[in-house]
């Protein structure tokens, strides 16, 4: 946490290097990296206010998932795209090796702490991405409706223009 | 395939097999023909559904089987469930279904059809391909459901696009250098040495080769994280071994940070919250899984190493 600068240069590579590896479109490829950027900048930002990691897990996993739906909704491609990319930083790979490490060496004080963190971090993530898509989720229902109603006016006029 | 095979026979000669002479003659004429104009039987038969009258043929053999080619295609290059049943259903009304029922789990794609006579058509599909996360493949896919909403494609052009998309396989470049960037960028981001990232590439490359070359050959996604994680955990105990001042500790957070199965952990969440309890819970028990298994192949490394010295 020393080097904000250089953790920030390595977040958006590694974010780079996993729409890489889950073959983003290469016109997409940058858009999907910026959502790494977002995401991280937004953590750094609010951990300068609160303590603690939930909050500024909770708020940046919402602001990923917003960036994601809005870009989605400009490129017409699923969200998930930008949004998988957008959230690896938040992921806590690290909180996870040392609740394994100190597995291994059997201190199980040190691995119920790192469990306990790792598992604040994830629900942090997903509280924040779910509030998000519940309201992107009631205006994909209300598109699908709107495309039935059009469907079904477009087959009417060329029912009577057969007959 | 032998239905659309004798199709296009029967267009090309229009003759029983047993009349040599007058297919020799087709054959002959077709020979004449100049390379730059399409010869007529590989001219898309433009299949049409007329929605008011369905011909249950075409419903059959084209239609259901390409709408479930789509949506398993989908589902394993990484599309969530409920994506996967709002386009389908999207199509089926698009081609003039009255009703479409799409139900699907990570397992299994349920369609069926009610056409406005109200006679319905059922398939099914189990879904057993390993997923492989591809997203220019799942956008491809988005993009031809999408177009076919608009405006219905005959089936056969439905069915050849789809194949064109299915068969295009992921680059080697791609797959190596964000396998590279990623280990080696995310080893750095947690805290390790310039080294530790150095190392951490290497070890992504490690990855990618096994990707490529052995996972068609384990069983499941499952094996195959333990197995990628403990030769991984070995590799790094080695490398630590060799080069003083490398922190072990990041390297294989790098590694952790590419093997995790953050796509399968999402995509359950969003089925949670969509309401698909089913497939969520399903693919969140699966991913949790895969998580442990990784955990314990990375453990069963260290613990082997720690014995050897």
């Amino acid at each position: 946490m020393e080097q904000p600068l250089l953790q920030l240069a390595m977040a958006m590579l590694a974010a780079f290097g996993y729409a890489l590896w889950t073959n983003v479109r290469a016109g997409l490829l940058v858009p999907a990296m910026l959502g790494g950027i977002v995401s991280w900048v937004t953590f750094l930002f609010i951990s300068q206010f609160i303590e603690g990691p939930f909050i500024p897990c909770l708020v940046a996993s919402a602001v990923s998932a917003l960036y994601a739906e809005l870009l989605a909704t400009r490129f017409k491609v699923p969200s998930s795209i930008f949004f998988i990319v957008s959230v690896i930083p938040l992921i806590p790979g690290r909180l996870l090796f040392f609740t394994m490490s100190s597995a291994v060496i059997a201190d199980w004080s040190a691995m119920s702490y790192y469990a306990s963190q790792t598992f604040l971090y994830a629900a942090a993530i997903a509280i924040g991405i779910s509030v998000v898509w519940a309201i992107f989720e009631v205006i994909a229902e209300a598109h699908d409706r709107k495309f039935w109603q059009t469907l079904k006016i477009k087959r009417l006029h060329r029912n009577r223009a057969q007959k | 395939m032998t239905r659309s095979n004798h199709i296009s026979l029967d267009d090309l000669t229009h003759v029983s097999s047993a009349d040599m002479s007058s297919t020799e003659a087709v054959l002959k004429t077709q020979r004449a023909i100049p390379e730059n104009t399409s010869i007529p039987h590989h001219q898309p038969k433009q299949i049409v559904i007329n929605p008011n009258d369905p011909d249950e043929d075409a419903l059959r053999i084209y239609m259901l089987p390409c709408l479930l080619n789509i949506g398993e295609a989908m589902l394993s290059s990484g599309a969530d469930v409920r994506q996967v049943e709002r386009i389908l259903s999207r199509v089926g009304q698009a081609y003039g279904a009255d009703k479409m029922n799409v139900f699907v789990i990570t397992e299994v794609i349920v369609v069926t059809m009610t056409m406005p006579s109200g006679v319905e058509y059922t398939q099914t599909r189990r879904i057993s391909e390993t997923a492989s996360i591809d997203f220019t493949k799942l956008e491809a896919l988005n993009k031809l459901c999408m177009d076919c909403c608009d405006d219905p494609l005959p089936l056969d052009e439905l069915d050849e696009r789809y194949r064109s998309i299915k068969n295009k396989k992921m680059g080697n470049a791609s797959l190596f250098l964000g396998g590279i960037l990623c280990t080696g960028a995310f080893a750095v981001f947690f805290g390790g040495s310039w080294l530790d990232g150095v190392v951490a590439a290497c070890i992504g490359v490690f990855i990618c080769l096994t990707m490529k070359y052995w996972r068609a050959y384990l069983p499941n996604d499952l094996i195959y994280d333990f197995v990628v994680a403990f030769l991984s955990g070995i590799l790094i105990g080695i490398a630590g071994k060799l080069l003083s001042g490398l922190s072990e500790s990041m390297v294989t957070v790098g590694a952790i940070m590419i093997l995790i199965p953050g796509v399968a952990m999402t995509n359950s969440l969003r089925d949670l919250i969509a309401g698909d309890t089913i497939s969520g819970v399903m693919r969140l028990i699966e991913s949790l899984l895969w998580a442990v298994a990784l955990a314990l192949g990375f453990m069963l490394a260290m613990l082997v190493l720690t014995w050897v010295g």
